[in-house]
């Protein structure tokens, strides 16, 4: 057991994150974290779980509960495969950095170069239309699905 | 082109019976272990016989690194090097022979039905502070009960002992005494790092707590 309490600045995801990065430096880089239980209950752990995501930018870092998985889609052009028989098609794509400009392929509304912010707009309650779906932001974005299989274990 | 498994729901309840009737996985009790460079004996060996195991790759620690590093290497040759575009279509909850690594981090919070896949699928296994807790009373008493409906008839000890994770990582403030004796009886030790900043200079307060607030944990004897 690791106990991490003298540093009270980081959360236990990126405590946990930071071994995981450890163990990673042995065998590469290209390792996925699946992190279980990062929704519901306390929002505040929510948020700080989001912002674990954005301290490992470029990581493979996806969170997975209560009915959801999201990840950080880093600048640049990312393909999201959505598996249609346990994800979507709802969907979201929310610029937790302030303001991103997005282009979309295979949402129900697509967007192009759209500037997504928080006292703009932001693409929430979209639709995933296509097994595959490309998105290009300039800043990180979060992109969010529904997931069948993150509904919680009984 | 390898086969593709995808989980669906069919599958993770397959893997959920196969975590129960898997031999159990070998700890050296009371050993103390190195949590970073799993040996081994500290990789599971309980999912060998699982039936997922036709599209994962070798668990031979050895093995399983040239060949992923090298499958790897081109796939991030070709995904991952600027300007082009991030491939994310081998989705983490589908895997195939030439996927990455997977890492598994329990957080303290209700735990979603693909826990079980997901955890056989890994090869690292953090349970975060009271994450410990989740795994230890939830996830293996919902896997008691199913075994029960399913006529396997688990007990509650022997879910607990397949559900072993590498490391556990945090605070320590949240994991329940009895988890906590229990994974270190069976073995799952780190060496503590009193000291260690997580990821450098970090610019939030996790509920404002100063550090010299800081409570020293009954887990961390050591």
């Amino acid at each position: 057991m690791r106990d991490l309490s003298i540093d009270q600045d980081t959360t236990d995801l990126m405590k946990c994150l930071s071994a995981v990065s450890e163990w990673v430096q042995g065998r590469g880089r290209a390792v996925r974290t699946v992190v279980l239980g990062a929704f519901g209950g306390r929002f505040d752990h929510v948020m700080g779980n989001l912002w674990a995501l954005h301290r490992f930018v470029g990581e493979d870092i996806l969170l997975v509960g209560d009915g959801n998985v999201a990840r950080l889609l880093p600048p640049g052009e990312s393909r999201v495969r959505v598996l249609r028989d346990t994800e979507g098609p709802e969907c979201g794509i929310v610029p937790l950095l302030g303001r991103a400009r997005v282009s979309s392929q295979g949402l129900r509304w697509d967007m192009d170069a759209l500037e997504l912010s928080f006292d703009g707009i932001i693409s929430t309650s979209n639709l995933a239309d296509a097994d595959e779906v490309h998105i290009t932001t300039d800043v990180p974005v979060l992109f969010t699905l529904r997931c069948a299989l993150a509904d919680l274990l009984e | 082109m390898p086969p593709v498994l995808k989980i669906t729901r069919a599958v993770a309840k397959k893997t959920r019976a196969a975590l129960l009737t898997l031999p159990r996985h070998r700890h050296g009790r009371g050993k103390k272990c190195r949590a970073l460079t799993p040996s081994a004996e500290r990789m599971p060996r309980v999912f060998d016989n699982e039936p997922l195991r036709e599209g994962r790759p070798s668990e031979t620690p050895g093995a399983s690194c040239g060949q992923a590093r090298t499958t790897h290497a081109t796939r991030q040759q070709g995904g991952c090097s600027a300007g082009a575009p991030r491939d994310t279509r081998t989705h983490p909850l589908e895997w195939d022979a030439g996927s990455p690594a997977v890492a598994v981090v329990v957080l303290n919070w209700k735990q979603p039905v693909c826990f079980g896949a997901v955890w056989a699928r890994s090869q690292f296994r953090v349970v975060a502070d009271g994450g410990a807790d989740r795994v230890f009373h939830d996830v293996a008493a919902s896997y008691v009960a199913r075994s029960q409906r399913e006529g396997v008839f688990a007990d509650l000890a022997t879910v607990r002992k397949r559900l072993m994770p590498d490391l556990v990582c945090g605070d320590l403030d949240s994991i329940s005494t009895e988890a906590g004796e229990f994974y270190k009886r069976e073995g799952v030790e780190g060496e503590p790092q009193g000291g260690a900043q997580a990821s450098g200079s970090a610019p939030a307060t996790r509920e404002g707590i100063p550090a010299a607030r800081a409570r020293p944990s009954p887990q961390c004897a050591t």
